[in-house]
């Protein structure tokens, strides 16, 4: 017998190498999928930004009705990650009612924030912006607009498909706590991108 | 017994098995290095449950998420004051964008647990990430040329 043979008939199991961050290794998935995902949001920011400084009659549509819209969404979609905190947290303890609950008031979070946001790209559609037309200024405008929010409405509506399957497989017991945790992660990440649209797509935009 | 030991011991086992002393030593030289691998990867999944537990556990860190959720509000209501402010040109840009920084920052420090992982995770993520958005700013050039120069301007 050869010692490769030996060592292939070996009775031990395989020994896989130490995980390299003490994390699963779907959560490092999640995390890499974040920081592509991150610098795709980058990119198309970088890009309205390019186009708004270039741009001389670049357009400001935005009332102080779609502002305070804006911000409703905003604690709507933070108050949704702190409840996916708190449902993860449960998971976490044992307690799969209560982590099940909040998880579900998360992707009820999520289909508010989309249902308003529906409700901005309307009044603005009825106001006369189009893809490459509007009655206030320059036509990329609306190329602008729409991509970098219906970017980040794809990401929420996808998070509140993604949240709603892993709860009901958790229910089952096909999921656990951990991946609860890493969706979470990927609802904090939709969030956070949330934090530099307001900002650069409404709040620089503002009436005056 | 543990299964650490148990791969040793089958190591011992494996090598009497064999008549020949240097492939038996083989044997029990890499069965042994096993048991050693195992015994640092239990002690690393360990430390992993260790520190997954800090961060998600059920003794502590609401209050802490319920600062950190209040703070970003706060922010937020901050940058539309900025908005309506007499502010104007680069400096309401930059207002906006260190607010969304530190925004961003506490949910990525705290919401994502950030803090609690090995600081290897943070490493290996977020420099990486920051250079391609910092050189991304190489575009900001051409921008201007376009702004002052006018090419499509009659």
């Amino acid at each position: 017998m050869s010692e490769a043979n030996l060592t292939m008939s070996s009775p031990v199991p395989e020994m896989r190498e130490a995980p390299a961050f003490a994390i699963p290794h779907k959560k490092l998935v999640m995390w890499l999928f974040i920081i592509s995902d991150a610098i795709t949001f980058g990119a198309i920011l970088f890009a309205y930004g390019y186009l708004r400084n270039a741009t001389t009659d670049w357009p400001r549509p935005f009332e102080s009705s779609s502002v305070l819209n804006a911000y409703i969404m905003t604690f709507i979609l933070v108050t949704s990650s702190l409840t996916m905190l708190i449902a993860i947290r449960a998971a976490k303890s044992g307690e799969k009612p209560k982590a099940i609950v909040w998880s579900l008031l998360t992707v009820a979070g999520g289909l508010i924030f989309a249902l308003l946001h529906l409700k901005e790209w309307l009044g603005l559609i009825g106001g006369g912006l189009r893809l490459f037309a509007n009655p206030w200024g320059s036509g990329l405008f609306g190329a602008a607009f729409f991509s970098i929010t219906g970017l980040h409405l794809t990401h929420v509506v996808a998070g509140c498909i993604a949240i709603t399957v892993v709860t009901l497989g958790y229910k089952r017991g096909r999921y656990d706590s951990m991946d609860l945790e890493i969706w979470g992660l990927y609802w904090h990440f939709v969030d956070m991108v949330w934090m530099f649209v307001v900002p650069f797509v409404y709040l620089l935009n503002v009436k005056r | 017994m543990d299964v650490c030991s148990a791969i040793c011991v089958s190591a011992e086992r494996e090598a009497l098995k064999h008549e020949r002393r240097d492939v038996a030593c083989y044997v029990l030289i890499e069965m042994r290095e096993r048991g050693a691998a195992c015994k640092a990867l239990q002690a690393t999944s360990l430390q992993g449950t260790e520190l997954m537990d800090t961060s998600e556990g059920p003794s502590g860190g609401l209050t802490t998420y319920l600062v950190v959720y209040v703070i970003i509000l706060v922010i937020s209501g901050l940058q539309i004051l900025i908005a309506y402010s007499n502010v104007e040109g680069s400096r309401i840009f930059m207002r906006m964008l260190a607010l969304a920084i530190v925004q961003a920052g506490l949910a990525i420090t705290f919401f994502m647990h950030m803090k609690s992982e090995k600081r290897n995770l943070a490493l290996f993520l977020l420099p990486a990430t920051v250079f391609v958005l910092v050189m991304m700013n190489m575009i900001w050039s051409d921008s201007f040329r376009l702004l002052n120069m006018r090419p499509f301007a009659h």
